[in-house]
């Protein structure tokens, strides 16, 4: 029987989610793009109204599934469903905007990854941040699930940087689950 | 004119050196012979092959000022002290300033080794092993140990000069970043401390990079010294930004491992299946840069389960995506 494993793509709008999964996917990214009308939140022209998707195929019929969800708040019903069936989640934050709000945001929607330790931060644009800005994030992050979460500074159009976000999400989850059982594999 | 005397050839390097070359000199007042032993003293262990004055007949390389009568072995390189406001000789001879200095001579005697080595390809050369304790990145490693707290310069002999400012928090190169493993490597290099108002220092602040980023690499390539090393257990604070530093997907386990639990280097190999040496190197490196803290033995841990099995998630991806 074919396993699926479920990775969630987070982050607010504007911080490079569909870029990510692009990196990442072996298929052409599934988007749902439309025009950006939250121009107040982002200036961007187009922005994920539904869900991205990517996949890996891993061999036998296995994957795993990139989803990415869109960063307005409006929908944050969508996201406590894909929460339970996920392995783990890669958080995306844009360090030019407030990534610590942003960070205490989703930590609260995906409360429970979070708790799991079944999260990873990619900070994109880091470059034009200054280095209190990334402390911060790494202070908030400090008393996340009792351990230490990786905070890579990156580019989501690298597929080597994104891999190895994608790789600290799986090894972290799979260390953690050594000693109980593995989440977020679905038969 | 003055010919130094000679000294003993034999005793020249430690174990794993190869034997002395030997250096004459003529036309230097007994002052510059002086300033010359002392500095190559200081060179013992920075030049490609260690150095011991001699007498002419025995040099492997001669070295006279322009009015010096001297006849060189046939084997023997020809060098020329060169004074200010003197004309440099052509490209076949190799020059020493005058007045001597450290670094214009560790020049000049690993410019006459290798031109020597290559006359003589079957000569043994200095090939250090790695994690002998002598390179740079080991050198820069026992000054991290010891919470080194002076601002440095390094010459590195072939590479270039790496700058640290240790208050700042910050290194800089003046060669790309993609060699600074290569340079850590390197085992001829000088350090000098440098004063907290030197101008480079200013430049560094404003452009240099995170000093921990070299301290990473550091850890990576130099042996762990620390004694206690095989009795302590490390639990990880802040994971190394793999984005961004050079690794290998074995260290992507490992940081997991010590994240996810309190671990010594044994439990480490067992659980993650990693080999010693990679594991060492990782701890050491992220002792380095304080990314991981002790954890006091009374604690009470898990067991560790034997190897990670070869088909977990983490291993097929590792495959899939070429990690």
């Amino acid at each position: 029987m074919p396993q699926e494993y479920i990775v969630l793509v987070a982050g607010p709008m504007g911080a490079g989610k569909t870029t990510a999964i692009g990196a990442l996917s072996e298929i052409p990214v599934v988007s749902t793009e439309a025009a950006n009308t939250d121009t107040a939140a982002h200036a961007k022209a187009l922005t994920t109204v539904a869900l991205d998707y990517g996949e890996i195929t891993l061999g036998d019929g296995d994957k795993v599934r990139l989803y990415g969800v869109p960063g307005q708040e409006r929908f944050d019903f969508m996201w406590s469903i894909l929460e339970r069936r996920a392995l783990g989640l890669m958080l995306l934050l844009d360090a030019t905007a407030d990534p610590v709000a942003d960070l205490a945001r989703f930590q609260r929607v995906f409360a429970d990854l979070a708790r799991r330790g079944a999260l990873v931060v990619g900070v994109t644009r880091g470059d034009l941040a200054s280095r209190d800005r990334l402390e911060a994030v790494h202070a908030a992050l400090a008393a996340v699930a009792g351990q230490a979460v990786p905070v890579f500074v990156l580019d989501a159009r690298e597929p080597a940087q994104m891999r190895t976000l994608l790789a600290a999400l799986v090894a972290l989850v799979e260390a953690r689950a050594a000693f109980q059982p593995l989440q977020g594999a679905l038969a | 004119v003055h010919t130094t005397a000679a000294s003993d050839l034999s005793a020249a390097g430690g174990a794993h050196r190869a034997p002395a070359l030997g250096l004459a000199v003529a036309g230097l007042s007994e002052p510059q012979c002086e300033l010359l032993r002392s500095i190559l003293v200081v060179l013992e262990e920075r030049t490609e092959r260690p150095w011991r004055l001699c007498d002419t007949a025995q040099a492997d390389f001669v070295v006279r000022t322009r009015d010096a009568a001297v006849t060189p072995p046939p084997h023997a390189l020809l060098g020329l002290f060169v004074r200010e406001g003197e004309s440099a000789p052509g490209p076949e001879c190799l020059a020493v300033a005058l007045p001597l200095r450290v670094m214009a001579l560790l020049d000049a005697l690993n410019a006459a080794h290798d031109r020597l080595a290559q006359r003589r390809p079957g000569a043994p050369a200095a090939a250090p092993a790695p994690d002998d304790g002598k390179s740079l990145a080991a050198a820069l490693a026992r000054l991290a140990e010891r919470r080194f707290e002076h601002n440095l310069r390094v010459r590195i002999v072939g590479v270039g000069t790496l700058w640290l400012d240790v208050g700042a928090r910050r290194y800089g190169t003046d060669f790309a970043p993609v060699r600074l493993a290569a340079a850590l490597e390197q085992h001829r290099y000088v350090m000098t401390a440098l004063a907290p108002d030197a101008p480079e220092l200013a430049v560094l602040r404003a452009e240099g990079r995170a000093l921990e980023e070299l301290l990473w690499q550091v850890g990576l390539l130099s042996p762990w010294e620390r004694p206690d090393r095989d009795l302590t257990r490390w639990r990880l604070r802040r994971w190394p930004d793999l984005a961004q530093w050079p690794h290998r997907s074995v260290h992507v386990p490992l940081c997991a491992m010590l994240a996810a639990r309190p671990a010594g280097l044994a439990e480490l190999v067992a659980g993650t299946g990693a080999e010693p040496a990679d594991a060492m190197h990782l701890l050491h490196a992220c002792v380095l840069c304080g990314l991981v803290e002790p954890v006091p033995l009374e604690a009470a841990i898990a067991p560790v389960a034997a190897s990670a099995p070869r088909t977990s998630l983490f291993e097929r991806l590792r495959r899939r995506l070429g990690l």
